[in-house]
């Protein structure tokens, strides 16, 4: 199968539904529970034209950016302590299984009491229920990596530092990179589901309103757009990866 | 200074050739002079032609190589090398074995060979020591008659080269006794 074909019938299957959709929601009588695609779009393009919803997608945006590079701070540095301190991983292993099964939601009550309806709870939901894969990603990046690389820098004499910056990090990278990219797509899941009941305000507050409302084509409009954030999102994620990082296809 | 004999291992596939030899030095030395350390321990080794590639690029004899050259930058007085050839094939296995003597006539490093071919102990060495274990000890040693200068073909067709082959396998044949 040639690549522009198997393109072509991946495409498939979203356009034969939506084309029976359209049949359908035209078709139905009576008060409109299903707003039709075209109608669907139609407000798409005047939530955008607006303002409305690029301002909500880029707070969404941000508060996901936000979180995760709280996230980074946080959960590269620990993971790779946890993956070489056996005495840490001792020290903290029972706590972190104690607090890693805790769904996220259920702090947003909690975060609501401490902090109100507010970025800040926004953001601390998000970083408590995205840190973990990468804690657990750059543990055992540091943790499967080969003994040999340790004897070379032993051999070579090389100071902690630069072992750490130049072999080490190096060695769990793609390991951490995983891990980074998972908490990359929690962010901005969480966040709108904290901005749904945590903080009033975004792509999350947006979708609630709409639905509150009774509008039935705007809360699809803020599906499409909260699905197609994602996706940008993450394809930008793997653009900059590829770009910034060129040697990582090298070698392994 | 020791040189490993999984080199796939001991390497860093994220770093080019030159990149790989830096690692020991680059925190002391830098610009004009890290270069030309590089340069010469890639000239040593014959692989200035590869300074831009990935190790992953490289045959297994070429990465072995590499290793003793990123040993090499750092002009240690001692090298310690733990079965580097054992994983190659006879013919890379030659090659790399007189350019080491050659590498050592250059640079008056002392090499420390571990090696269970006892042909390539008696070609390489200028002593042969022994082991035995457990634990580990010196079980006897043997001082090369050979001449400086060695060659695969006419160097393994000396009489002293039969003869310390021979006794080394006797010994060897003692000790395991």
């Amino acid at each position: 199968m040639t690549p522009r074909l198997r393109q072509t019938r991946q495409w498939l299957l979203p356009a034969a539904l939506l084309v029976a959709w359209q049949l359908a929601a035209t078709a139905q009588e009576g008060p409109s529970i299903l707003p039709s695609p075209v109608e669907i779009g139609q407000t798409l393009l005047e939530t955008l034209v607006s303002g409305r919803l690029p301002a909500d997608a880029l707070h969404t945006f941000a508060a996901a950016i936000a979180s995760w590079v709280i996230c980074l701070l946080i959960g590269i540095p620990l993971g790779m302590a946890l993956g070489s301190a056996e005495r840490l991983r001792v020290a903290l292993s029972l706590f972190i299984e104690l607090l890693r099964p805790l769904p996220a939601v259920a702090l947003i009550p909690l975060a609501i009491l401490v902090f109100g309806f507010s970025w800040q709870t926004e953001i601390t939901v998000t970083v408590f229920a995205s840190v973990w894969p990468l804690i657990l990603a750059s543990r055992s990046g540091i943790e499967r990596m080969h003994p040999r690389i340790l004897e070379v820098v032993s051999t070579l004499h090389l100071r902690r530092w630069h072992a750490l910056r130049c072999v080490i990090t190096p060695a769990a990278f793609r390991q951490i990179l995983v891990g980074a990219k998972l908490s990359f797509s929690l962010c901005l899941v969480v966040s709108v589901v904290a901005e749904m009941v945590g903080n009033p305000a975004g792509l999350g507050w947006g979708l609630v309103s709409a639905q509150e409302a009774m509008r039935a084509s705007e809360t699809f409009a803020y599906l499409f757009a909260i699905g197609i954030l994602g996706v940008c999102a993450n394809c930008a994620l793997d653009f900059a990866v590829k770009h910034l990082f060129p040697g990582l296809a090298q070698g392994n | 200074m020791t040189v490993f004999q999984d080199y796939g291992n001991a390497l860093l596939p994220w770093r080019t050739v030159r990149g790989n030899v830096a690692l020991g030095i680059e925190e002391q030395v830098s610009g004009a002079a890290l270069d030309d350390r590089i340069d010469a321990a890639l000239a040593m080794v014959g692989l200035q032609q590869a300074a831009r590639e990935y190790p992953a690029k490289l045959s297994g004899g070429m990465q072995q190589r590499l290793q003793i050259a990123r040993a090499l930058a750092l002009q240690p007085k001692v090298l310690l090398m733990d079965e580097p050839f054992g994983a190659l094939d006879a013919m890379t296995k030659a090659k790399l074995q007189d350019q080491l003597r050659h590498i050592q006539a250059s640079t008056g490093t002392t090499i420390v060979f571990i090696t269970h071919d006892v042909d390539e102990a008696v070609y390489l060495g200028d002593r042969v020591i022994l082991l035995a274990g457990s634990p580990g000890r010196i079980a006897s040693e043997l001082r090369s008659a050979l001449p400086a200068t060695r060659d695969q073909i006419s160097t393994k067709e000396m009489p002293e080269y039969l003869h310390a082959r021979h006794e080394l396998l006797e010994r060897l044949h003692g000790a395991a006794r």
